[in-house]
């Protein structure tokens, strides 16, 4: 049932994206349809990841397929959310896109055990999990929009001005990269917090004591977007600065985090 | 045809007729009773409209016979013409045509500029006037309302109206694909010139918050601010509003370059690299090309800008495409509806001589119903309605399919034979 659920959140996004990217002509039915894929996408995925808690009693992160899979849903709820004022079926068609691959690749991957260990029932667990995903995920959604944004500027640079039409403008987009950073980074703060708190209640170690590779990168990504959020909120940068560092940020966390864990199998040693 | 009418459209526009003629046919909103008078007297019109604009001159009206030159002879005449010189210069089209016509003129597909949004409320207004004066009756005033409904149909199925045609929509464009919203937006006008004041004119009509103008002379930017309802500023304090604005417009008769890539660097340093669209329609162009290479700055001149209108027009024409084939399904749709009137008063009197038939009906029986209940004097009453409603489905159905092709003798026929038969009965 679980695969079934995900297969169909998958077949979903590619529909999604392929009605919200495709040129289709004057259809006024297009965007609906677009549109009704992306709800069915998300309520397949939402329900996938609510019978694995039904049913196991846990959230779906015990390994890094579930683990992508997670931020895939959190990639597909903010494209129900993120909507530029005007002119956002293309970076919806981007989200979903972004989702399906996502999804794809956690369908892909191999699983490891789903026993549910006795020190993840820690009050810290829950919390640490659901706010690092949304970070990440936050992070996800900040890639797809400044990737939209690096091509609307870049198509603005080099005179390429047929069809620039359909795109969002590029203030619209640098608002929603300013939105999801700041979400991302709160998150992340929330969930390394509440990872620290899981730890010490743990009897674990503290930091410099043995940190496996996952935390450093995590604390590397969150000094990372740390300085995206001090340029954009503090120092008013704006444009493609702000949105290199959100596509190299994502995409340096998925080379860093994915070869991590495709070599120690699990989240923490 | 419609009944024993036809709808016919007679006129002339900006593809039959050089500008003077269209001047001197064009018909002042005060003189049209007149106009409406004399083509009742002179062209025999029963139902007439109207529609007079700076690139036509059209009347659509109901007439005994769609071969008669009297509309052109009307036209000629009262604007002190002999009606040959007027005649290689107008256009005719009846029936479904004239209905086709006045959709496609309404849609916008026939307009200088394809797809302006102005010729809809232009027809708008012919029709009301025309209703002021008395002159649309059954057939035409309907019209109206189809005319609407299929304008409307173009806009929203077909990109039309979308894409930008002139030079002053396609800096909205730019400015939009920047800015999206541009209600918080400041501009910045920089020199007098006429393509810059178009530009900056597109972008007070979509609300822009504050425009700013500066001149080499203090006093011009003044005056051009007064026209603008806008703030002029000393062209020496340009740096520091560069800093400050949005999109800067740049239109001076300056032999050089007065904004280059060493002036523009600080200003954008200043700014955070918050996007700045300068749009230089000057020509020796006065911003030079390398600014565009700046992080944050966002150069077009007059050839970019023509290039968007360019591919707007291509766009509309092939919106065109689609809404021709919309606007012909729906002309002969139309058509074949306002046929289909003229069947009303036939039905009408149908529907009248049956219920006549059944009043009498009931009478003759009075004496024997008076001693029903009132609950069965309700029954016999519905059932007698209904057998008559019955009995009329199909006279009435096939009154409309013969007023639809103009059968009007078929329709008389039928009238008498069912009077006959209502008579007989």
């Amino acid at each position: 049932m679980h695969l079934a659920l995900l297969l169909v959140a998958l077949l979903a996004y590619c529909a999604s994206a392929a009605f919200r990217i495709a040129k289709w002509g004057p259809r006024p039915w297009v965007p609906k349809a677009g549109m009704a894929c992306a709800v069915l996408a998300v309520l397949a995925h939402l329900s996938a990841i609510g019978w694995v808690w039904a049913q196991e009693g846990r959230i779906p992160v015990s390994d890094i397929g579930d683990s992508v899979a997670l931020i895939s849903a959190g990639i597909g709820v903010g494209a129900l959310l993120l909507r530029p004022k005007e002119r956002g079926e293309v970076l919806a068609g981007v989200l979903s896109s972004l989702a399906a691959v996502l999804l794809g690749v956690g369908l892909l991957l191999p699983s490891a055990s789903a026993e549910t260990d006795a020190v993840l029932s820690n009050v810290f667990f829950p919390i640490h999990a659901l706010a690092t995903f949304v970070g990440i995920s936050s992070f996800a959604l900040s890639f797809g929009v400044s990737a939209v944004f690096l091509l609307v500027r870049w198509r603005l640079k080099r005179k390429r001005l047929r069809g620039l039409g359909g795109l969002p403008s590029m203030e619209s987009l640098d608002q929603l990269n300013t939105r999801c950073v700041v979400l991302g980074f709160l998150s992340l703060t929330l969930g390394i917090a509440a990872g620290g708190g899981w730890a010490s209640a743990n009897g674990a170690v503290g930091l410099g004591d043995g940190l496996g590779p996952v935390v450093w990168i995590t604390l590397v990504l969150w000094a990372w977007y740390a300085v995206a959020v001090l340029l954009r909120v503090v120092g008013g940068w704006r444009g493609k600065i702000t949105a290199q560092l959100s596509v190299f940020g994502f995409a340096g966390m998925l080379v860093s985090l994915g070869s991590v864990q495709l070599i120690i199998q699990g989240w923490h040693p | 045809m419609i009944g024993q009418l036809e709808l016919v459209s007679v006129g002339l526009n900006h593809h039959t007729a050089p500008v003077d003629l269209r001047e001197r046919l064009s018909i002042s909103p005060e003189r049209l009773g007149e106009h409406f008078n004399g083509l009742r007297e002179s062209a025999g019109t029963v139902e007439s409209l109207i529609l007079s604009t700076c690139n036509r001159v059209e009347v659509y009206a109901l007439v005994p016979s769609a071969h008669d030159q009297g509309i052109g002879n009307y036209l000629a005449r009262a604007h002190g013409l002999r009606p040959p010189a007027l005649e290689q210069h107008l256009y005719t089209r009846q029936g479904p045509e004239a209905v086709g016509h006045l959709f496609r003129v309404a849609s916008s597909l026939d307009s200088l500029v394809l797809g302006e949004p102005q010729i809809l409320g232009q027809v708008k207004q012919a029709f009301a006037q025309a209703s002021a004066h008395g002159a649309l009756g059954r057939v035409m005033q309907p019209l109206l309302r189809r005319t609407l409904s299929v304008a409307k149909r173009v806009r929203s199925e077909t990109r039309i109206g979308r894409d930008s045609v002139s030079v002053g929509s396609a800096g909205v464009e730019l400015a939009r694909s920047l800015f999206g919203d541009l209600s918080e937006r400041r501009v910045l006008l920089i020199g007098a010139g006429e393509m810059g004041r178009l530009v900056c004119q597109s972008l007070l009509s979509k609300g822009v918050e504050e425009l700013l103008v500066s001149t080499r002379t203090y006093t011009n930017a003044v005056s051009l601010a007064q026209d603008f309802g806008a703030t002029a500023i000393p062209i020496e304090q340009l740096d520091s509003y560069l800093e400050r604005v949005d999109i800067a417009v740049v239109s001076t008769s300056a032999r050089h370059h007065l904004l280059t890539r060493a002036r523009m660097l600080p200003i954008l340093k200043k700014r955070r690299y918050r996007p700045l669209l300068i749009i230089d329609l000057s020509v020796p162009r006065n911003v030079a090309p390398d600014v565009h290479e700046l992080d944050g700055a966002f150069l077009y001149n007059v050839d970019d800008l023509s290039e968007i209108s360019r591919e707007g027009l291509e766009k509309r024409q092939m919106a065109a495409k689609q809404a021709e084939v919309l606007v012909a399904r729906e002309a002969a749709r139309c058509y074949r509806s306002l046929g289909a009137r003229t069947a009303d008063p036939v039905i009408a009197s149908l529907t009248h001589a049956a219920e006549a038939a059944r009043l009498v009906e009931l009478e003759r029986s009075a004496q024997v119903l008076s001693q029903l209940t009132p609950d069965q004097q309700q029954v016999i009453e519905a059932m007698t309605r209904a057998m008559f409603k019955r009995y009329l489905h199909n006279a009435i159905g096939r009154a409309r399919t013969l007023a639809e092709v103009g059968d009007t003798e078929g329709l008389r026929v039928l009238q008498e034979s069912f009077n006959s038969e209502v008579e007989d009965d």
